[in-house]
């Protein structure tokens, strides 16, 4: 019986960035945690990547299906609370985003859109269309920070851990003749991937806006039983 | 930058030995005006350029183009506004008249300087302009007009906030700032040819051009002049932030966590690629194409095998 030390309750954000099911590109999931530890210079969260797994010309359906799956083991087997669902809503997963406002009532359904600033002047939540707004060049900017800060942490054992940095290695930029920094995206027709460094990314910005101490303690309250910290949970 | 400190005199600030100095030194000047303004080194000496550009070697013709390629926090923004300010109250438009066969004669005018800031956006050149005010303010000198982004002396020396684009155009300028010349669109190459045939042509001695700017977009007349300045005729004036007493370790390491090395080399300092330590005492970098996203040293610390990854029990077609 394996044993998740300290795992107990804390709070997940589900973060999918989904793909055409007829392209070659990868859908991929990564499940985010909260350490239960802050970065106390910017009163950031540490959080840790603490599930990755992608799959290859999946249907929207079985996306919903599969993030229905974790989101049920997660709540039943670790009782964490209601993960928040992150989906990124450009191209195909404008769909899976309003499919998961439909399918999931209990849980927290945030779109997350890539915009083309790069100053991150207009970088914004907008709570009425639950909907992040940044840019790619922000978001994973971001993910590299809190990787320079040490506030995020990659279990040695994660499944995908060398395709992160595998996908982080072939992000590179480039100065378009008008003077905006741009991400150099990768050629999926040569099995050049960001699906996993995506879905990361926007997971850590998604956590640095939501979890907040306030938030953090406004979820205490609501789930008491679930928020509490170094708990040993069996695992089947 | 190796730049000699040159400490003001307290004798040389007052009567009319001071005065006749402040007419040509603008650190002088601050020095009798503003008692309580420390002026960095940089400072000092992108000012004292602004007052007495050195003439170019080879075309001997003045360099009155200044550029200022420094960090964040160095206080640009309250140079410029100083640059502005000691500009309209001093500088004397002097006209150079060349009669044929005879040698050229210099001439005062009685013509009162107009300096004007340029920006991306008007507020954000009413921001260094409000410096101006300030710094005018201080000094004791009266405005006919003042407005958000136009100022009009007593003495009728006129000081605008303009954007950088071509609705600027229409002015005859002495004294032009263009600030965050390093990040207009384009490498502000279209409002290059706005400003510079603004630059009075009555009296060029007396005029000046200031590009003012952290490094970002690596095109343009700012990208050009840090490259070039001998091409360029350009007074190149360079300051890193080890030169600045105000930013702390502190201050950049809470900097260096939030921003991605490419904005914080680009704001701050460059990073050492191999080592990640912080280069302090060189000046900020511009944005290079192909430049690593993340930094890979820094993700590979982030495994740590005292955690377990969850055990998302596996499904067909996902893993």
């Amino acid at each position: 019986m394996a044993r998740h030390k300290g795992w107990a309750g804390r709070p997940v954000i589900l973060s999918c960035d989904p793909a055409s099911a007829v392209a070659g590109d990868y859908s991929a999931i990564c499940a985010l945690s909260h350490a239960g530890t802050w970065f106390e210079e910017t009163q950031q969260p540490v959080v840790e990547v603490s599930h990755l797994e992608r799959a290859q010309k999946v249907r929207q359906a079985d996306i919903i299906g599969r993030l229905r799956e974790i989101v049920c083991w997660l709540e039943a087997e670790i009782h964490t609370p209601p993960p928040v669902i992150l989906v990124d809503c450009n191209g195909v997963g404008r769909g899976v985003f309003e499919s998961a406002q439909a399918a999931f009532k209990e849980n927290v359904v945030v779109g997350f859109t890539a915009t083309g600033s790069q100053d991150g002047l207009s970088d914004r939540f907008d709570q009425s269309l639950m909907q992040f707004y940044a840019s790619k060049l922000q978001h994973l900017s971001g993910l590299n920070a809190a990787a320079e800060a040490g506030r995020l942490i990659i279990p040695a054992n994660l499944a995908h851990g060398p395709s992160l940095e595998a996908e982080a290695r072939s992000l590179s930029t480039k100065i378009s003749k008008s003077g905006r920094i741009l991400i150099d995206e990768p050629n999926s027709t040569f099995s050049e991937f960001d699906d996993i460094v995506n879905s990361v990314s926007m997971a850590v910005h998604a956590a640095d806006t939501v979890w907040t101490k306030a938030n953090i303690a406004r979820m205490r309250d609501r789930w008491p039983d679930r928020l509490t910290t170094n708990v040993e949970v069996p695992i089947q | 930058m190796n730049v000699p400190a040159q400490p003001i005199h307290p004798d040389k600030n007052h009567g009319l030995t001071g005065y006749l100095r402040g007419l040509r030194d603008p650190v002088a000047w601050s020095g009798q005006k503003f008692p309580g303004l420390a002026l960095d080194r940089w400072q000092q000496h992108a000012l004292r350029l602004v007052a007495d550009p050195p003439v170019d070697a080879i075309t001997q013709a003045l360099t009155n183009l200044s550029c200022w390629r420094t960090s964040r926090q160095m206080g640009k923004s309250q140079t410029s506004g100083l640059a502005l300010a000691w500009f309209s109250c001093n500088k004397v438009p002097i006209r150079q008249i060349k009669i044929p066969g005879s040698p050229p004669r210099r001439e005062v005018t009685d013509l009162q300087p107009t300096c004007a800031v340029f920006a991306a956006g008007v507020r954000q050149a009413e921001k260094t302009l409000a410096y101006g005010r300030d710094f005018l303010t201080a000094a004791d000198i009266g405005f006919e007009q003042s407005s958000s982004d136009r100022i009009v002396t007593e003495s009728g020396s006129k000081l605008l906030a303009l954007p950088a684009s071509s609705t600027a155009r229409g002015e005859t300028i002495q004294l032009a700032v263009v600030d965050e010349a390093g990040h207009l669109e384009g490498g502000g190459e279209d409002v290059t040819g706005v400003i510079f045939p603004m630059m009075s042509s009555f009296c060029p001695s007396s005029t000046h051009t200031i590009l003012a700017s952290t490094p970002g977009n690596p095109q343009g007349l700012f990208y050009r002049c840090v490259q070039d300045p001998q091409k360029m005729r350009c007074n190149l004036v360079e300051a890193s932030v080890s030169e600045n007493p105000r930013i702390t370790e502190d201050f950049l390491s809470q900097q260096r966590a939030i921003l991605s090395d490419l904005f914080f080399s680009s704001e701050y300092c460059p990073i050492d690629a191999e080592t990640g330590a912080m280069l302090t005492d060189q000046p900020p970098e511009f944005w290079t194409d192909g430049r690593g996203l993340f930094s890979i040293s820094a993700l590979k610390a982030s495994v740590t095998d005292e955690v377990e990854a969850l055990g998302v029990p596996s499904s067909p077609g996902w893993g």
